[in-house]
């Protein structure tokens, strides 16, 4: 069949009716406190209902807190022709700038946000709807018919994560997230047809979230858990409680936390991870975490964990498994800008390999990639050498960027930001050397990270002249309410002045002898 | 600032040490201050290594699925307390 609207646009969903889209382990209020399975027709007449009440703007600020309620947001806001906003952090602040960038905004958020609300945006509440009546069983097989989006439609624009709300918008039409799942789905799932029933630890608001666990469910065999949990109890409980085959979308800092946790997880058949750069031992480690519970893996991953001589054997013993049964860890690198675009097994190899669809070119030393489904070109922010046919290395970063935690930022703005404190005299935030000093449950758990930070950069630090009468706490206040508080510099110190140079500069190299001095 | 109880300086301490809050000493922290949001200004990573630290401490797991665990996050004495109670 074809149809001229095959071209200029695409469906909201390509499920069938009955397949589950998610699971509802939790219940939620404006649910009518249902829990299971939610298929493809249900979620569809939730998103009905809900873009049948949304307000009249023409951008929603999506905060919900709820991961099933954040995708009807975000669908019920693209059938009416709106486009959401995915602010890089809930700080009031951000809001408050989205609003005076974009004009025509309100700020969508469920029961649970625990936003500080700005009082200047309108709101809407899903804890006032009632969904409930839509998921009562219905007499007629219902017409399930997903409505189609023009292609062109904006339904969404990101933000770098971690800056503040004048960072550079990223634009995502329509087109640009159907085709980009596609391909994403085509790498990062290849060898998975039947439902995966997937827990993700990221939020739906950034783009490796929302790529996997919102996007996935509306075009993929993907089935999402409504759950977001941080702590490594909580993820075991909700690991426990999901079906096989499992599967976990996950950020290094997660992961590395769950290793360290010495609890006994269910098998995990895919795990896919972003955000910072993940080493090959964590990712064996994960592996084994995540590989089915026999004596074969159980004992030895004890010995490795005491790095006992024995772990040699263990490593062997375990790649002797049927690959059926071995938990396979997918890193995927990527940037807001372009969304996911490369993966790697990490702990088998070091090189990317490219996802087909995109093509990187340079410039002066600096990568470009290009797409089809892309507006314009964008410049990357690392460092890559093509290896061979589709691999590449990353070999560094551009040096104002920071990561930490998986939270990017720029250096210049987070400066820009300090010295907008009103009646700083001088500071500058930076990246101190590390120390490598160990923190004791590091030793405890036997991984080689100092502190779960690690794999991004550390903590970022500060030195400031204020006058005498100001506390560096203000400070703090100050900029927790601007930035990310991964982003807030430990410590902050107060000095008489900073080591600058006649010119007003101030070399790396002065900066970081003068902060071991003072520190 | 409200006297910290010799429990509240170890677990003072154990922040300081995992937290890595090297422009504050583990006794200047008030029991009764926030942790999160204002105060301290710790996020959610903070949160994931202070749980880190206290499973491996105090071979305590903990949920944030537990309202009590929720509210044990809000300051350094009701965090103490949580732990005294659940250890």
């Amino acid at each position: 069949m074809t149809d001229i609207t095959a071209a200029t646009s695409f469906p909201l969903l390509t499920r069938d009716a009955n397949d589950p889209v998610a699971i509802i382990q939790k219940e939620i209020p404006c649910l009518g406190n249902i829990k299971g399975r939610v298929t493809a027709a249900e979620f569809l007449r939730h998103v009905s209902m809900v873009a049948d009440q949304l307000p009249d703007h023409h951008y929603v600020i999506n905060l919900c807190d709820s991961r099933y309620l954040f995708a009807v947001v975000f669908c019920a806001a693209i059938l009416r022709g709106q486009t959401n906003l995915l602010p890089p952090n809930n700080k009031e602040l951000t809001q408050v700038r989205l609003h005076e960038r974009y004009g025509d905004v309100y700020m969508a958020q469920d029961w649970s946000c625990g936003v500080d609300i700005s009082s200047s945006l309108p709101q809407f509440e899903l804890s006032s709807l009632d969904l409930n009546a839509v998921l009562e069983p219905q007499n007629n097989n219902d017409l399930f018919e997903p409505p189609f989006i023009d292609q062109g439609h904006l339904a969404a624009i990101s933000f770098t994560s971690g800056s503040t709300g004048n960072s550079k918008p990223n634009q995502k039409t329509w087109r640009t997230i159907v085709e980009s799942t596609q391909i994403n789905a085509c790498h990062m799932l290849a060898g998975y047809s039947d439902t995966l029933y997937q827990l993700s630890t990221v939020p739906p608001q950034h783009m490796w979230g929302l790529e996997t666990s919102v996007f996935f469910p509306l075009f993929t065999s993907v089935c999402i858990v409504d759950a977001k949990p941080l702590f490594p109890q909580d993820i075991l409980d909700v690991l426990l409680n999901l079906a096989a085959p499992r599967m976990l979308v996950s950020a290094p800092v997660h992961l590395r936390a769950l290793c360290a946790s010495g609890l006994s997880f269910p098998d995990v058949s895919l795990v896919l991870c972003a955000t910072s750069p993940l080493s090959a031992e964590l990712a064996g480690h994960v592996e084994t975490l995540f590989t089915e519970s026999n004596d074969v893996i159980r004992s030895p991953k004890k010995a490795l964990k005491e790095s006992q001589p024995t772990s040699i054997g263990v490593v062997d013993n375990y790649s002797e498994l049927p690959s059926e049964l071995r938990s396979e860890l997918r890193e995927v690198y990527g940037c807001s800008e372009v969304g996911s675009m490369a993966i790697r097994h990490t702990a088998r190899e070091d090189d990317w390999q490219l996802f087909h669809g995109i093509d990187l070119s340079w410039q002066d030393e600096v990568c470009i990639a290009m797409t089809d489904y892309l507006p314009e070109p964008v410049v990357l922010q690392d460092r890559i050498v093509i290896v061979s046919g589709g691999h590449f290395k990353l070999v560094g970063r551009d040096s104002d960027m920071v990561d930490i935690a998986g939270k990017r930022g720029s250096l210049l703005e987070l400066n820009k930001m300090l010295l907008s404190f009103p009646g700083i005299i001088d500071g500058v935030i930076f990246i101190p050397k590390s120390k490598g000093v160990q923190s004791s449950y590091s030793k405890v758990s036997g991984l080689k990270a100092s502190g779960l930070k690690k794999g991004g950069q550390s903590r970022l630090a500060a030195m400031v002249v204020l006058p005498d009468d100001m506390e560096i706490v203000s400070l703090r206040d100050y900029i927790g309410k601007n930035v990310d508080n991964a982003f807030i510099p430990r410590p902050i110190i107060k000095v008489d002045a900073l080591p600058r140079e006649e010119n007003g500069k101030l070399p790396a190299q002065c900066l970081n002898e003068f902060y071991q001095q003072v520190k | 600032m409200v006297e910290q109880t010799p429990a509240e300086l170890n677990m003072a301490e154990l922040l300081v040490e995992s937290l890595n809050l090297e422009d504050i000493d583990a006794k200047d922290i008030d029991p009764e201050e926030h942790l999160f949001g204002e105060g301290l200004g710790l996020d959610s990573i903070d949160a994931l290594e202070i749980a880190l630290a206290i499973s491996q401490e105090y071979g305590l797991q903990i949920k944030a699925e537990d309202e009590s665990s929720k509210e044990a996050f809000s300051t350094l004495r009701s965090l103490t307390e949580y732990v005294e109670a659940n250890k």
